[in-house]
Order: structure tokens, then sequence, then C-alpha cells
């Protein structure tokens, strides 16, 4: 018995607001500004309300009214920032879901990788354990505090998403290969302890180390998560009809693209136009895309590159 | 063509090649000593052109361990690093 995707449900705002109407604009120095111009985001989408327990628990709503089931476990990617402290984002969205009876829990620290582990870890809990017919996974994208543009990475947009992972589901997960470095943990972070929540800024503690240690490591090791999920899977890379990644700039579709002599769907391109960074929704809305209408057939190869500054690196290959 | 390291390559040429390299990429000209990355105009995708190139060139694997800026900083500091290396694959 395969395991694979049951259903995806993403939610996007109806209202787009260009990069360069964001009310932190006059606060950028000319290098933001620079980096903006290039980055590749026009717009971002802007929920008009809601937060991200409520947001993910409206996916997981409209995923199972439109698709039905019962999942028997839920997990949430966890937020860039949590709602409140103490209290459960994850259940939160299981009762603004009426997500019953599943067992709800967080997938937490891997930044925009986490689609992947949880995909991964849904697979496994399926393995596991026989009785199990479906996980549901969710994750709400929304700014950490009220910027936006978090220079040098990305623009960040608002966005939702629920999936479910069942046995016989498709596209099939045919190979997974991840790593996670603790050595960059502390590379981007927000002091959120110091100050009120308009006053929250995400601090690059080195801008090189970012554009060249990392840059280099996820080179190498995207590399070889690659060479390795294809070799797991018996195919080449002239046997992947498509190559899905995180939409956070147009110089990474580059950088990606150069490494791994390997194309980047256009889709990935035009949801980073049009959205900007949805975080770990990223990966979910472009496989989504192309599966339904990115010219890929029942048979074929999709393969997913999903890494974090965190830093974490993950490859998974889907069967249509 | 790569030069093999058992070529006994020596600082001068292995400078050279390398200041050549980033005259051709960036129309800039480079000293030995000049920080390659104060200025910010080289992207991530200009390190990854910079670390393929250095391994082309001089017949070299870098490993993870090797990735660090400081290794690339400066002409002279890649030189360190192409003889370090080049010396540990003739060992």
């Amino acid at each position: 018995m395969t395991i694979g995707i049951g259903a995806i449900t993403c939610l996007l705002p109806q209202r787009r607001v260009a990069v360069f109407e964001l009310p932190e604009l006059s606060e950028l120095g000319s290098r933001e500004r620079e980096f903006l111009e290039t980055s590749g985001v026009r717009t971002v989408g802007v929920f008009e309300d809601g937060d991200v327990g409520s947001l993910a628990g409206r996916a997981c709503k409209t995923l199972l009214e439109e698709y039905g089931g019962n999942p028997d476990v839920m997990i949430m990617v966890g937020p860039r920032a949590p709602d409140v402290l103490i209290g459960s984002d994850v259940c939160k969205a299981q009762a603004h879901g009426d997500v019953k009876g599943a067992f709800a829990f967080a997938v937490d620290g891997l930044g925009c990788a986490g689609s992947s582990a949880a995909w991964a870890l849904a697979r496994d809990l399926l393995i596991a354990d026989p009785s199990r017919e479906s996980v549901l996974i969710t994750f709400a994208s929304l700014p950490t505090g009220e910027f936006r543009i978090r220079y040098p990475v990305t623009v960040i947009g608002d966005g939702a998403y629920a999936m479910t992972v069942v046995r016989g589901g498709r596209p099939v997960l045919r190979a997974h290969r991840q790593e996670t470095d603790g050595a960059f943990h502390d590379l981007f972070y927000v002091d959120y302890k110091s100050g009120p929540m308009p006053e929250w800024r995400e601090e690059c503690r080195s801008r090189d180390r970012y554009s060249f240690e990392l840059a280099m490591h996820s080179r190498v090791r995207l590399s070889a998560l690659v060479d390795g999920v294809l070799k797991d899977a018996g195919i080449t890379k002239a046997e992947v009809s498509a190559t899905l990644m995180q939409n956070v700039t147009e110089s990474a579709f580059r950088f990606y693209e150069q490494t791994l002599e390997l194309p980047i769907h256009r889709f990935c391109r035009a949801h980073l136009a049009d959205a900007g960074h949805l975080g770990a929704m990223d990966v979910v809305l472009n496989l989504q895309r192309v599966v339904s209408m990115g010219g890929v057939s029942r048979g074929d190869f999709v393969l997913v590159l999903n890494n974090s500054p965190v830093a974490a690196w993950i490859v998974t290959l889907w069967e249509i | 063509m790569p030069e093999s390291t058992s070529e006994q390559l020596t600082i001068a040429m292995i400078e050279q090649r390398l200041l050549d390299f980033l005259v051709e990429r960036t129309k800039i000209e480079w000293e030995v000593g000049q920080d390659l990355f104060e200025s910010g105009v080289l992207s991530s995708l200009f390190a990854m052109e910079l670390v393929v190139f250095v391994e082309k060139a001089f017949d070299v694997s870098i490993e993870r361990e090797d990735l660090a800026l400081a290794n690339f900083r400066t002409v002279r500091a890649m030189t360190d690093l192409v003889l370090r290396l080049g010396k540990a694959a003739d060992a």
C-alpha cells in the first residue's frame, strides 16, 4: 500500500498589497530597497483578520467540508509567532476547524521546511499504525510582527493551508530525505521579550553567514539529498517532470537552478510575485497548483526541495 | 584545464588565477588582501560560482568544514585554502 496526498486546500487572501506600498517602506535603507526591487515579489496577500490558529482552523474546516474524512492525527506546522504563550495554537486550529477525534500536535522549529517534515512524519505515522487512515496537516502564514519585509531573505505574505496524507493517496510519496544543522540556529531571531509587538524586528546576526556559509551548505546538502532521493526511487534527474521549492526570492530560484541543474517550475516564480513568501505553505501551494494545472500527468515525478535558514534541508519525490 | 596540485602551483600562480577570475566576473580590480564580501556586491550566486571555480580550477574538493566565509574572504585566504587542500590530497 502506498501513501500519498488525500486532498489539499489553500486559502489565499483576496486583498493584494504592492510591496512598494507596505507601511515599513519609509524605514528602509538603500540596500533594503534595492533588495525589494530585485526580490521577485510584486504583491503580497493580506488577510483582513484572523490569527494563525483561526486561519489554520478555517483551512481545515474548508478541506473537511469539501472532501470529507475524519483524520486520526492532526499536525500543525508551527507558526513564526504563536498567537499566545502557554496556550495551544494547534488545539485552537482543531477547535476552529471542527476536527473532532484527531490527536493534535505541532511540528516546530524548522521554519519554512516544516511542511516537508510534517508530510514525512504523517507517512511514518500511517506506516507505524495500520489502524490510522488519515493525517491532517495545517499551517498559517502571517508576519512575525508588523514588518513583512525580511531583508535579506524575502517578503512575507498571508495564507493558510490544510492537507491530508492518506493510504492510497496521490501523488504518492516515493522518497524523502532530510537534514538539520544546529550550527545556524540563531542566524535569524526576533527579540520579542524586550518590547511590544510593534517594535519587534527580525535580526540577521550575520549577512555574510547567510549569503555565503548557509548558501554553500545548502548547495552541498541539497545536492546530496537530491542525489539520494533519486537513487532511493531508482530514477535520474532527466526523469523528473517538475522541480518545486519554497518561494523566497528570484535570486534563490536562480541559485538552486544553477546548483542542482534542475529548472524550478514557473509556478513558483508566479506565486512568489503574486503572494510573496508564505513560509511552510509555499511548497504545498506549489505542489497543489502544479498537480492540478502544471502540465504533469499520472506517473510523472515531482521533486520538492525545501530548506530554511534555521537550518534544515528536505527533499521529497512525489509520483503523480 | 584544472591544474593538478602535483604541478606545484605557486602562491603567485594561484593568486593570479583567482584575480583573473574576479576581474572577469565583477569587472572590478581586486587586491589579494581585499575583503571581497565587505562591499556587499557579491551575492550567494557569485559565492557559489567562486567555490565552483576554486574546485575546478585547482582540482580540489571543498568539504563542509571548509565552507566558511573566512576561507573565501580574500584572494589570499583562498590561496591558503587551495594550498592546504592540495597538500591534503597529495598526502
